[in-house]
């Protein structure tokens, strides 16, 4: 695979949705080529940031005050928050060159304004996952009853909170595999619901929902842990 | 949820992820970056080993070589430093946890005989001809068990497809799990073993054993049953993705 080739797929990569084959392959160009795994980073840090944008629609007004506050403050203060981060991330003092210094110029100006677009258009758009589909009652007071769930629910909530007030310092790769796997459990444990709500008496079902309660609390413990 | 290609589709199509491709290089190559850390040890082994690698972010490649020794060779970002505790022929490499967790990739050669213990968070896992017990856990890997003759075996990934490629040797259990990835194991057509097998997505394809397993039960989400003599418990757990066996 060359470099164009992993252009082609790496949003694919980075949403998880490869074949095992292209993602070995990805991977592998992944593990030699440092221009790609910076645009992989770059991208991770793409999808963070747009999936931490609040769900608001901000009034035309609110928007026009937030542009001018914007564009009054950031020559003033972009530079030394960035060298200040920078210092931050690798403890030591940087000179840059003019090219360098222009490129990270150029490179700060596009992406602010490229977030202003995203954050625009999404928040121009009716939240489509603010609500989840309403669970099944009947199927909710059952395992509510299951001594068993109950304690699973509980140690969830527990290490959820737990999870939540360190999320932020983990860097954005690590964020995403934590969504992925999140995501994975999810759909895992609504498919088995929704199985045994059609058939109560499905024994492989509720093993499996055992399954991944258990990987639910195995996720959450290891990341809770950081 | 919000997905990358949506919102980039949303934005501009893909002219708009070239751009910010583009835009991620000159990022990059802007800033300059620190230069990796290698870590190398090599620890002579007496008796039977035991190795325990706790990773967080990076590959980890084991292979079993003829030499009675254990051979790390690690590369780290300055961010990650690596843990070593030795008590005889107990070795544990551990990556440590900082704000936010360096990158480490693994490549490890130990006697075969080695029993392995391999926890990480996120990167591939590949084990290569050892026979002692596996143990592996971890969050976001896609595993690779090759030419494992092998006692016993423990893999669980949430996400991340299993490929076992070897045989049983012991009394087991082996035992797979993963949550959103395919369970993919290869035996000897003479194996004698347990199966249990359980897919939710009920996509279970037992190839040439099939016909040689005396089922106990064939449901769609479950097939278990005999193979041959019977013996230790072959466990494939998968949600969904799916669950193939094939004769070697
Ligand atoms: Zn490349």
């Amino acid at each position: 695979m060359n470099c164009q080739e992993c252009e082609e797929i790496i949003s694919d990569y980075v949403d998880g949705a490869l074949e095992p084959g292209a993602q070995t392959k990805i991977e592998h160009h992944l593990a030699n080529c440092e221009a790609c795994r910076a645009v992989r980073d770059d991208l991770l840090q793409i999808v963070h940031f747009s999936k931490q944008l609040p769900l608001h629609i901000p009034t035309s007004d609110l928007w026009s005050r937030i542009q001018t506050e914007i564009e009054a403050e950031q020559p003033k203060t972009w530079w030394a928050r960035s060298k200040a981060r920078l210092q931050n991330l690798y403890g030591r003092d940087f000179k840059f060159s003019i090219p360098q210094f222009a490129a990270i110029a150029a490179a700060c100006i596009i992406v602010a304004a490229i977030g202003v677009v995203v954050w625009q258009k999404n928040n121009s758009q009716v939240p489509q996952f603010a609500n989840a589909a309403p669970a099944d009652n009947q199927l909710q007071t059952k395992l509510a009853n299951d001594p068993s769930f109950q304690e699973f629910e509980q140690t969830i909530k527990q290490l959820k909170e737990s999870v939540e007030q360190r999320k932020d310092t983990w860097g954005p790769e690590l964020r995403l595999s934590f969504e992925r796997n999140m995501t994975s459990i999810d759909q895992s444990l609504n498919d088995c619901r929704q199985l045994l709500s059609r058939n109560p008496n499905d024994e492989t079902c509720k093993e499996l929902l055992k399954n991944a309660y258990s990987e639910k609390v195995r996720v959450l413990q290891g990341f809770a842990n950081f | 949820m919000l997905r990358l290609k949506d919102t980039i589709e949303r934005c501009r199509g893909r002219k708009l992820a070239r751009l910010l491709a583009l835009l991620a290089c000159l990022f990059y190559l802007a800033i300059p970056s620190p230069a990796a850390i290698k870590f190398d040890r090599t620890y002579n082994i007496k008796g039977q080993a035991h190795l325990t690698v706790a990773n967080i972010n990076g590959a980890i490649t084991v292979t079993a070589w003829n030499r009675r020794a254990i051979a790390v060779s690690a590369i780290n970002e300055p961010s990650a430093a690596i843990a070593e505790q030795v008590s005889g022929d107990e070795i544990s490499l551990t990556v440590k946890k900082a704000m936010p967790p360096g990158k480490v990739s693994f490549q490890i050669f130990v006697p075969a005989d080695t029993d392995l213990r391999l926890n990480n968070y996120l990167g591939r896992i590949e084990v290569r001809g050892v026979r002692g017990d596996v143990s592996i856990k971890s969050y976001d890997s896609e595993v690779h068990l090759i030419d494992a003759a092998i006692p016993s075996v423990d893999v669980n990934v949430t996400t991340g497809s299993i490929f076992f490629d070897g045989d049983l040797t012991g009394d087991g259990p082996y035992t797979l799990q993963t949550l959103n990835g395919d369970v993919d194991v290869s035996l000897p057509a003479t194996t004698s073993f347990q199966l249990s097998t359980r897919a939710l997505s009920e996509k279970i394809n037992l190839g040439g054993f099939l016909n040689s397993l005396s089922s106990e039960n064939k449901a769609p989400k479950s097939i278990s049953g005999t193979h041959l003599k019977g013996g230790p418990r072959l466990s494939l757990i998968a949600f969904t993705g799916r669950i193939l066996l094939h004769k070697k």
